[in-house]
């Protein structure tokens, strides 16, 4: 039985579309029990965007948000910044096995996420302009220093009708937004 | 019999006018509630300092020229002012060099040295002479008593184009008439409150487009309870300088507007934190939040950051503000960030044109989400005795 060319059609615009929606991967610990994580430290991101604030809004965003969640208490920045600075981690984005199993120690918290923003800002394409997000985060077992759940998701971007008809697309704070949602939607929904 | 019936009844009668008559000049004097109860003699009694301005602005501002405006305004609302040599004698013998805030002690020996019944702050967070003239100040006035309470707190930002009208024809481009006019406002908000017949704290109008863009409030926490709140200055991650300490000030006015609230005077807050050598490097910690609730005395902790201040006809301003109880948790965080022109849809119509006015409007949304509406711009702080400590 041959494939018309209509049906060929429609599965390249699905998997155009799919490449469109910017999901990325996902990964949980099977071995894991999440309902034990009660209470998180959130580590400085690594930005890897030109904007050198883009990291700190969007763990801003992140904290906020997980905490507004109702299930995990996460630990103020502050907090966060002093532990890592008494243990003298000195690369707090990405610290090493050891050190996060001491500052999970430190701070009394059952697991520690830590992420990189790749992207944050204005991108162009013709004469339209649009804030697009990107970023991934792990999770680590305070105990153990192991990855228990890893995520990255892409949001924003220029659609089909800035691409038409122009505009300056979505904010970036809403674009942030959407991304952690999208990024704590899979955390939540395993 | 008749006679005396009749003459019981009258009696009854003039008993029933002389209550009515008492209930009616008791509700005639009552003040609005929670207003400030003036010790004998309201605002035309009470003797101020005038402290030098302190600038929060991101350029030069002529701070003298400031001081003697507010100084003059404050006399012609009938107000006996204490400022000049004799303040900077006040200011010297304490060695005082920030005035942007005052401790208790200092606030204390005001009484004895200046014999003033409170201080006058002043801080400048814009000021712009040229183009349309802008400027932005908060005052606070606060008890020269030993706990250095606020009594009255208010600010206004305005620039000369706020309301340009018909053809332009309401642009302000003197900036001596706008400061004038402002200044008068502001005399004239502090003797009503001194009077008991205006607010301790007018709180800047609450709109829906200045919420919180990311909330999270612990379901623990009651926002209708009776708090006393410590705001520390937020952590400035701009490059605009004192941007943090603009933030903060703007929370503790609008928090002193929920009458319920004890909100703890920022230079006791910064004595404390100075005294007990707490610096908060990358934001409030545990320890930080236990130190500032026990010295100060306070059931609340806020601090925050703030990530972008930017000023102009469109300013824009982005912070992160996160309230910590006395057990160390975090009870809320809230995200905001707004801009003059968000929700402006009809020409310039509720445009906000000062930087200052856009974080006094986002820091009232933040201050409702966390508290509530409450009963706003009230207290029952009363005034200072004359002579005693509080």
């Amino acid at each position: 039985m041959r494939a018309r060319p209509s049906h060929l059609l429609v599965v390249a615009a699905l998997a155009l579309l799919a490449g469109c929606a910017g999901s990325g991967g996902n990964y949980h610990d099977p071995n894991m029990d999440f309902g034990s994580v009660k209470t998180v430290a959130v580590l400085p991101f690594t930005n890897l965007s030109r904007d050198s604030a883009g990291a700190e809004r969007v763990r801003d965003v992140f904290v906020n948000m997980l905490l507004a969640s109702g299930s995990i208490y996460v630990l103020p920045n502050g907090e966060v910044a002093r532990g890592l600075n008494r243990l003298g981690v000195q690369n707090a984005a990405n610290p090493s096995v050891e050190e996060l199993t001491k500052l999970g120690s430190f701070l009394k918290c059952d697991a520690i996420i830590g992420g990189v923003v790749k992207e944050y800002g204005e991108v162009h394409s013709g004469n339209a302009a649009a804030n697009v997000v990107s970023a991934s985060v792990q999770m680590f077992e305070s105990a153990s220093g192991r990855v228990i759940w890893s995520a990255s998701s892409t949001k924003g971007g220029i659609s089909l009708t800035d691409r038409m008809f122009g505009g300056g697309g979505v904010p970036a704070n809403d674009v942030t937004e959407s991304l952690v949602n999208d990024l704590l939607d899979r955390l939540f929904k395993q | 019999m008749t006679c005396w019936t009749g003459s019981s009844s009258s009696s009854r009668a003039g008993r029933a006018v002389a209550l009515v008559l008492t209930s009616l000049v008791a509700c005639a004097s009552a003040r609005p509630a929670g207003a400030p109860a003036a010790s004998g003699g309201g605002a035309r009694a009470f003797r101020v300092a005038v402290l030098p301005a302190d600038s929060l602005s991101s350029g030069p501002v002529p701070l003298r020229a400031v001081t003697t405006q507010v100084e003059r305004a404050m006399e012609a609302a009938g107000l006996k002012v204490v400022g000049g040599d004799a303040v900077e004698a006040y200011l010297e013998n304490h060695r005082l060099r920030f005035t942007g805030g005052v401790d208790g002690p200092a606030a204390a020996a005001a009484r004895g040295e200046l014999g003033v019944d409170g201080l006058l702050i002043t801080t400048v967070e814009e000021h712009e002479l040229e183009g349309p003239p802008r400027l932005a100040i908060t005052f606070r006035l606060v008890s020269a008593s030993e706990d250095a309470r606020i009594l009255w707190t208010d600010g206004f930002g305005r620039a000369g184009d706020d309301a340009p009208g018909l053809l332009g024809l309401g642009v302000v481009r003197d900036y001596r008439r706008l400061e004038a006019r402002e200044l008068v406002r502001m005399a004239r908000s502090l003797t009503l409150a001194l009077d008991g017949r205006g607010p301790r704290a007018p709180p800047c109008p609450a709109e829906g487009r200045f919420e919180p863009s990311v909330l999270y409030r612990s379901p623990d926490f009651q926002p209708a309870g009776r708090y006393s709140v410590a705001v520390l200055p937020f952590v400035n991650e701009t490059s605009r300088r004192r941007a943090g300490d603009l933030l903060a000030l703007e929370l503790t006015r609008q928090l002193a507007g929920i009458g319920r609230l004890r909100v703890i005077e920022p230079g006791v807050t910064r004595d404390r934190l100075i005294h007990y050598r707490v610096i908060m490097e990358g934001g409030v910690s545990l320890d930080t939040a236990r130190v500032t609730l026990e010295t100060v005395g306070a059931d609340l902790v806020i601090a925050g950051y703030v990530r972008e201040l930017s000023e102009g006809a469109d300013p824009s301003l982005e912070y992160t503000a996160l309230a910590l109880d006395r057990s160390g948790k975090m009870v809320w965080q809230a995200t905001s960030h707004g801009n003059g022109s968000a929700g402006v849809w009809f020409f310039d119509w509720s445009m906000i044109g000062s930087a200052s006015q856009l974080a006094c409007r986002l820091a009232r949304g933040s201050a409702v989400s966390l508290f509530g509406e409450g009963d706003t711009g009230g207290t029952e702080v009363a005034l200072p005795a004359k002579g005693g400590k509080q």
